[in-house]
Parts: structure tokens; C-alpha cells; sequence
């Protein structure tokens, strides 16, 4: 009996093992992209809304679609790619990096995809973009922003602006705005948040101010109030702040309950990461200011969110499904303004059509180096539980 | 395929090692190590350190890899060795995040390299000698030579006094005291050794991987060791390799699954993991000490002849 049970199990696993060998023959026909993404895990809902995203665009571009360029011109594209069927293979990261690789790797081994949609963490962008860019496959990176990526290679791009720029962008908002010198900065322990408190501090620093605190947190704690205590200490007049819903909920509650409030103000980056948790207790947010990533307007609404609605039967989770549909869109212009999917052929095809395509998310023109030339963000200032656009008069 | 299953198995190597070295310490000695991953972190990021920012030569700074986690194994033992084994077990979970907390607060080298960011561009032994697709067979077998070797040291460990006198600690202190032996001695020797080979993992890794950031050393990846030691038999060395091949295998396989079956990619995440605890299980329930049990020796005279 325990040999038969056994021997069961063994031979659903090798099973699965010797199942792997016809994969190959699977839609010969198709133009086949490959994707990562974090599908579970910690940042499975941003995964999800990536895979989401891009099959907007998937069916877009195999059910033929006028794409937007700039001048109001447009591109029509499709049925499919070079006259076939596109499609894009999915494999779950996990949001391990370890889990990342072995994706990575099937795709570019086993299913020998040309190029490669993803990921969304910093974390593993960097070692699968390194692995594309040697195996000379091409990535474009959906939401990772560590400035660590322009140092890839010529294969890989990225479809959002990275840290320095948001970084920056912070903060020349909160000195133009608050006319504070002495800030302190909160940010996540991960490549994106140091990434940020580091463009953060030292465009400060370039227009004659100083950090005065920086405080990195762990995710997932159930208590930050050491961490804010330090945030506070040496008086910051005010705080650059950066948080995912769950921690920015609790940190803002704490830093409420503790009376802990920076004199001239918090400035928040990618705000829309924390406006729908922070609800339940509007006050502790109250006159908030920051950016958000310009996923938003009338042409946003009209070609992506509207759509995804229809599709989904909701509105999009997070920002980084927009990013996603346009990452898609370019890799498609560029395939069919190369003729192939040659990747040195595509590669420079990215490079033209980013500088005529209008993305949902903004302008996507890449810079020499595959990333985002800018960003396009919006000010905000969250008010009575809501999101409200910002004009921000200089205070000097 | 041929590069996918050549990456396979350079992954079950190193893999393979990491669980020789845990077999080592918990299936030999008896030690219930929480936080073996720690060591797998040292060789990692101490070969790394070594090469990318001191200057040292590849293989050089693979040996401080190992050196430097066999060090921490025998210095995590050395308070703790006299611990009782549940309180043990919770030490070295503690040391282990310890070393990855240091790890991720750590700048190294430029603003952008270390601490949460990792490192980057490692760069890989012999590289300039190969293309890029035989340079993957070449790690390979580099890699499973090392797993050969780590098995043969591993039996010579056994044959040895110092093997027979761990195996009898795992049974309980009384023996080896009552042999006059000093119990903590021969932990901190076991841990030191078994942190040595899961050093040399590491800094395997490292250098093919090409990037290592503390993400990769959380305390799951200790429990995915586990796994493979016990579905194989802890105690047991070639069962701890076929342990780590079927833990692999179901790792990767299951990618594979959504071609034939039509199947949401959400749900394949959590069903590898479903898989694996479900195998344990069935191995726990059915086959207490693993696929591949230890062989007891039997060290007991032969009856005397009657008459």
C-alpha cells in the first residue's frame, strides 16, 4: 500500500517532468511574446493588473486597432503580427526572484520568445534583465524604477520613469511648495523606496537643503511608531513619504494618534498606492500632498480605463496595468516596424516608435540607454477622503 | 529545452548541496537548524564582497565564502550549543535573519549597490573561455562535480570517529557523555562543517546567478530545504539529492501544466506549494524517515553459536 501510494505520487511528478518536452510544438503559427509577472505573493494585485493590462492590449492588437501617435495621427496595426496570431505567454514570478528566474528561463529556453514583458519589482527585473540581455532577448520592464536598470544592457527598456525622476520630482514640489529647508524622509526598505529617498535627498541637497532623517521600514509590521518617533526626531519642518495601502494606513493612523505632524506639510509620491486604504480614517491624511503618475485625463479614460472597465467588469486595480498596455503596444509597433522579431531589428524599432507613440500613461519616448526619457506626473493634495488636483503657488 | 534542462540541473546541484549540508547538521547530528539559509547568504554575499569590491580572484573569494559561513556556523554554535533542541532551533532562525537584516541595511560599494538593491553584475568564473550556450554546461558540471565531491566527503565524514560520535548525538547526549565526549565540542564542529558546505552553495549560486539581493535568503527558502531533506530521508545523503530533485522538479514542471490543461496561472502558484506539502504528507505518513531511508548499521554480535 505505502509503495503504491508512493510510487503514485512519484509518477504524477515525473509525469509532469516528461510533459514539458511537447510544449515546443504548441501554436507553431503564433507570434509568441512572453510575460513575468508576479501573479501571487506580496505583489500579486500589481501583477494581476499587469497581466490584465496587457491582455487589453493583446486583443487590441489581434483584433486589428488604430494605435495614437502624436500630431492626432494614427497607426493601424493588426489582425496579429506579420500576418499571424500574437500570443503572450504568462509565468507567475511569485514575487520571488528565485521563482522569476526559472520563468525567465523557460521562456527564453522552452518557448524561445523573442521578447519579454515584466516585472513590476525592481528586484527581479534586475537578475531576469541581466539573463534577456545576455541570451540578447528583449525586456521592457513594467514598474520597476531602482535607477539600478539603466545599467542593463541594450536589450532591456523600461516603460516607467525610474526613481531619480520621481525622486526629484518630489522633491521640487515640497521646496517650491512648502519652502522648507530641513526634510526627513520615510520610505520602504526595498529597491523602489531607497531608490526614492535617495533622488529625494539629493535633489534637496542640490537646491541647498538637507535630509535631516531617513527612515527605511520593513513591510508587514504591525507597528511603526519607533519608526516614526525617529522620523521625527531633529524637528523636519517636512516628510517625504513613501508607502504601499496596507503600511501607509497604519502609518498615517499612527503618526494621527501620536500627534506626530510635520509643520510644513507630508509629500507623498505615487499616492494612488495608499488614497483608497487611507479612507477609513480621512483625517489622518488630511492636506497630504504629492504626485501621482499621470494615469489619468480624458484620452486615459477614453482609450485605457473606460475599455478595461467594459473588459473586467471593474475599473483597474493600480496604475501599473496602464504601463503594461503600453509596454505591449510598443513591443507590437516595433515588431511590425522591424518586419520581424529579430531582436537587434526590434530593438531599434523600439527606439523609433517610442518617439511617435502616445501611451495611455504619458509620453514613452525611450533615452539611449532603453529608459524613460520623463514621467508624467500630476499633483494632488488628499482632501476630505478624496484625491484632488493640486496648483501649487511657490512659496517664495 | 536542452539549456532549460541544463539550468535544471545546475539549480538541483547547488540546491543539492545546500540540502547535503543540512542533512549534515539535522539528519546526522540531530540539530534542528531553522536559519540554514544564513549560510547559503554568507557564501553568497562574502564570495561577492570579496570579488566585486576587494579585487580577489573568483575562486579565492568563493573560499572566503566558505570560510567565512563555516566561521559563523561553529560562532552561532558556540553560545548555543548547550541548548536544549527547540530553543536551538529558534536561535538559529534568529541568527539567520540577523545576518539578512545586516545585509539589507548595508550599503555596498556605490549608492545603488547593496543593501536592499543587492549586487549586481557578478561576474562568473571562466566566463571569457566559453560561448554563451556551452558556458552553461561547463557550470553545470563544475557544479555537480562539486555535488560529487561534497557526497564522497560526506560518507568519509561518516566512516570517521567524529562521523559516528554526531550520529550518536542525534540519538541523545547520554551515549557520547558517557564516552567522555564533549557534546559542544562536536556541535560546534558539526555546525561549522555543515555551514562550510552550504557556504560553497551560496557562493555557487552567486556567481552564476550574477545577482544576489537579501530577497533571495528569506526564511522560506530554509523551509524549502527542509522539504527536500525530509521527503528524501533525512540522514540519508543520496536520499537528500533525490529529495532536492523532486522538489525542483515539481518547482518547474508544474510551469509546464498550463499548456495541456487549461488552467487559471494564479492558482498553479499555490498548487506547487499544495503539491509539495501534500507529498510530505504522504511520505510523513507512509514513509516516517523518507523516500530513501538512512540504512541503520547494526553493530550487535552475531549470536553466540549454541552448544
Amino acid at each position: 500500500m505505502k509503495r503504491t501510494v508512493l510510487c503514485g505520487a512519484l509518477a504524477i511528478g515525473a509525469a509532469m517532468l516528461l510533459g514539458t518536452v511537447p510544449s515546443t510544438v504548441q501554436a507553431q503559427e503564433d507570434v509568441k511574446l512572453g510575460m513575468i509577472t508576479s501573479l501571487t505573493g506580496t505583489n500579486a494585485v500589481q501583477g494581476k493588473d499587469i497581466a490584465e493590462g496587457m491582455q487589453l492590449a493583446l486583443d487590441r492588437i489581434n483584433e486589428g486597432y488604430a494605435v495614437p501617435l502624436k500630431g492626432g495621427e494614427t497607426r493601424q496595426i493588426g489582425l496579429g503580427l506579420l500576418g499571424r496570431t500574437v500570443s503572450v505567454i504568462v509565468e507567475d514570478t511569485e514575487s520571488r526572484p528565485q521563482a522569476a528566474m526559472d520563468a525567465v528561463r523557460k521562456l527564453v529556453n522552452v518557448d524561445n520568445v523573442p521578447l519579454v514583458l515584466g516585472e513590476y519589482s525592481s528586484g527581479v527585473s534586475l537578475p531576469t534583465g541581466q539573463f534577456t540581455n545576455e541570451n540578447k532577448v528583449i525586456q521592457i520592464s513594467i514598474g520597476s524604477t531602482s535607477p539600478q536598470l539603466r545599467e542593463i544592457g541594450p536589450y532591456f527598456f523600461n516603460a516607467i520613469g525610474l526613481d531619480n525622476i520621481g525622486g526629484a520630482e518630489l522633491a521640487r514640489l515640497a521646496m517650491r511648495d512648502s519652502g522648507a529647508t530641513r526634510f526627513a524622509s520615510i520610505v520602504p526598505n526595498n529597491p523602489f523606496g531607497v531608490g526614492m529617498e535617495l533622488s529625494a535627498c539629493r535633489t534637496v541637497e542640490e537646491m541647498g537643503g538637507e535630509c535631516v532623517n531617513k527612515v527605511r521600514y520593513d513591510l508587514e509590521k504591525t507597528d511603526y511608531k519607533a519608526e516614526l518617533n525617529r522620523l521625527f526626531q531633529g524637528d523636519p519642518e517636512a516628510v517625504f513619504y513613501t508607502a504601499y495601502g496596507t503600511e501607509a494606513r497604519l502609518i498615517f493612523r499612527q503618526a494621527f494618534e501620536l500627534g506626530l505632524k510635520p509643520e510644513k506639510g507630508w509629500y507623498a509620491d505615487y499616492m494612488t498606492m495608499w488614497s483608497n486604504e487611507v479612507r477609513e480614517i480621512p483625517e489622518a491624511a488630511e492636506g497630504v500632498k504629492g504626485w501621482v503618475v499621470g494615469v489619468s485625463g480624458e484620452f486615459y479614460d477614453k482609450e485605457y480605463a473606460a475599455p478595461f472597465e467594459e473588459k473586467y467588469g471593474r475599473a483597474s486595480a493600480t496604475a501599473f496595468g496602464a504601463y503594461a498596455y503600453d509596454a505591449t503596444m510598443l513591443a507590437a509597433l516595433a515588431i511590425e516596424e522591424a518586419g520581424s522579431t529579430d531582436p537587434d531589428a526590434v530593438r531599434q524599432a523600439l527606439m523609433d516608435v517610442s518617439k511617435t507613440y502616445v501611451g495611455v500613461t504619458g509620453d514613452k519616448t525611450f533615452d539611449d540607454d532603453g529608459m524613460q526619457f520623463e514621467e508624467n506626473y500630476e499633483y494632488r493634495v488628499y482632501t476630505r477622503a478624496k484625491l484632488e488636483p493640486y496648483d501649487f503657488a511657490p512659496a517664495n | 529545452m536542452t539549456d532549460f534542462l541544463i539550468y535544471l540541473a545546475t539549480m538541483v546541484g547547488i540546491w543539492g548541496i545546500l540540502s547535503l549540508s543540512l542533512n549534515l547538521q539535522y539528519g546526522v547530528t540531530g540539530l534542528v537548524n531553522l536559519g540554514h539559509i544564513v549560510f547559503f547568504m554568507l557564501g553568497a554575499y562574502i564570495s561577492t564582497i570579496m570579488v566585486v569590491l576587494a579585487g580577489w580572484p573568483i575562486f579565492l573569494g568563493m573560499a572566503a565564502g566558505v570560510v567565512a559561513a563555516a566561521a559563523f556556523g561553529a560562532l552561532m554554535a558556540l553560545p548555543t550549543s548547550n541548548l536544549q533542541q527547540d530553543y536551538w532551533a529558534i536561535s538559529t532562525l534568529a541568527a539567520a535573519e540577523i545576518v539578512r537584516l545586516v545585509f539589507l541595511n548595508t550599503q555596498l560599494g556605490g549608492p545603488y549597490s547593496g543593501a536592499a538593491f543587492g549586487m549586481s553584475g557578478i561576474p562568473r568564473p571562466l566566463r571569457a573561455y566559453f560561448t554563451s550556450g556551452s558556458y552553461d554546461l561547463f557550470y553545470m558540471v563544475m557544479v555537480l562535480t562539486v555535488l560529487a565531491i561534497c557526497l564522497a566527503l560526506c560518507w568519509w565524514v561518516l566512516a570517521t570517529p567524529f562521523g559516528r560520535t554526531i550520529k550518536a548525538l542525534r540519538e541523545g547526549d547520554h551515549v557520547p557523555l558517557a564516552l567522555g565526549k564533549r557534546i559542544a565540542t562536536f556541535r560546534i564542529r558539526s555546525m561549522a562543517l555543515g555551514g562550510g558546505i552550504g557556504g560553497l552553495a551560496g557562493a555557487l549560486f552567486a556567481h552564476y546567478n550574477a545577482f544576489i539581493s537579501p530577497q533571495y535568503f528569506l526564511p522560506l527558502e530554509t523551509f524549502i530545504v527542509w522539504a527536500m531533506v525530509i521527503l528524501g530521508g533525512a540522514g540519508n545523503f543520496v536520499g537528500v539529492i533525490v529529495g532536492t530533485v523532486i522538489i525542483q522538479s515539481i518547482y518547474n514542471s508544474t510551469r509546464f501544466l498550463k499548456d495541456f490543461v487549461p488552467i487559471d496561472q494564479a492558482l498553479l502558484g499555490s498548487l506547487r506549494m499544495i503539491l509539495i506539502a501534500v507529498l510530505i504528507i504522504l511520505v510523513i505518513l507512509y514513509m516516517p524517515k523518507g523516500l530513501i531511508p538512512e540504512r541503520r548499521r547494526r553493530y550487535e554480535r552475531p549470536p553466540a553459536a549454541q552448544g
